[in-house]
């Protein structure tokens, strides 16, 4: 997987020194955190394991310049012969809020559809972290499922909504303006500087 | 037992020998043998990914191809049933299929909802199937369960 970047966050595979900073991050996190343990606290070899477990690609977004930890994309159940894959994020609220973390999925996203013959990604969304994205839905992913009462928390249980992001759809809305993007800012970085740091989309 | 009806185990193919009893058995924590009056071993049925935190469980049920099978599933998935809520403090069952498999639990008896239709999920014979994801509730069970008594 490249690394890729935008002025907002810059996004790069997962590495042996980020295991502290996300087993902590990834507990506390409310948008996605603990997704993979439940309420469980894994040792830190338990999350380690919990971490690479049907893992295709992993990644980190880092806001620059001092590599703040913003949030973790992972696709995972990559299944080639039906053409799908699911993903997941779990990000910290603030960069939720200022769309860095989105930016950051949208890269994870489109570097997988650009990398990988997947014709469908799929997510699940519990209710609550669902509300802060709902206004994609039927532009930027379709909800094919809706569990009733599927997750329990804080005493009380939440839907979960199953997500699908078409390939087709996807290239051709949000993942053609993120290339168009990224080759702009190669242009960019490569008229002043004539380097560009690190590989981009496209 | 046919492939293409055990989804969970043949998604990817079928596993190789020494690969096969660590694929049926992940995951799982109720298998049964399906057999007959006459003792014949008629398909598999289990229940698999059950999360004590959120009390929910899938169930799984293939019956061999033969004639009349279809109609084995709706006794198999109400005992498999039976001992998912009676032993679990389970909340809901889900329960999966393609288009191209056997009736949906819905058509067999059994009062469960359609939460979830993934379209065009899964390849098989040349062309893309949608998923079904059925959902059957503890109360609704139970409230099935007391009819049937």
């Amino acid at each position: 997987m490249s690394i890729l970047h935008d002025p907002r966050v810059t996004v790069r595979p997962v590495s042996p020194a980020d295991y502290d900073a996300l087993r902590a991050n990834e507990l506390t996190w409310t948008f996605g955190g603990g997704f993979r343990f439940g309420g469980r606290t894994p040792s830190p070899d338990a999350h380690v394991a919990a971490l690479w477990n049907g893992v295709l690609l992993q990644s980190v977004g880092v806001a620059p310049p001092g590599e703040e930890l913003l949030g973790l994309y992972t696709c995972f159940d990559a299944d080639l012969r039906h053409g799908h894959a699911s993903i997941a994020v779990a990000a910290q609220d603030r960069h939720i809020g200022s769309g860095a973390a989105f930016v950051g999925l949208g890269l994870f996203i489109t570097d997988l559809f650009t990398e990988w013959p997947f014709r469908k990604l799929y997510a699940q969304s519990r209710a609550g972290a669902y509300e802060r994205f709902a206004l994609g839905a039927g532009r930027l992913f379709t909800v094919e499922g809706r569990l009733s009462g599927h997750h329990h928390l804080n005493g009380t249980t939440e839907d979960t909504f199953l997500l699908t992001i078409d390939r087709t759809a996807w290239m051709a809305g949000m993942g053609a303006r993120l290339r168009r993007r990224a080759h702009l800012l190669r242009a960019g970085a490569e008229g002043t500087a004539r380097k560009a740091p690190h590989a981009q989309l496209g | 037992m046919a492939p293409e009806q055990w989804f969970r185990i043949c998604r990817r193919g079928l596993p190789p020998p020494h690969e096969f009893e660590a694929v049926l058995w992940q995951g799982v924590s109720a298998l049964f043998i399906v057999r007959g009056s006459d003792d014949a071993r008629l398909g598999v049925a289990s229940l698999f990914d059950l999360d004590p935190h959120d009390g929910v469980a899938w169930m799984d049920i293939v019956i061999d191809p033969m004639p009349g099978g279809d109609d084995l599933l709706g006794p198999v998935a109400r005992q498999l049933l039976d001992h998912a809520f009676s032993r679990w403090n389970l909340r809901k069952v889900y329960a999966s299929h393609l288009g191209y498999q056997a009736p949906p639990l819905g058509e067999c008896g059994i009062d469960g909802d359609i939460e979830a239709h993934l379209v065009e999920f899964a390849r098989h014979d040349g062309m893309y199937w949608d998923r079904f994801i059925t959902a059957i509730g503890r109360p609704a069970w139970h409230a099935a369960a007391a009819v049937a008594r």
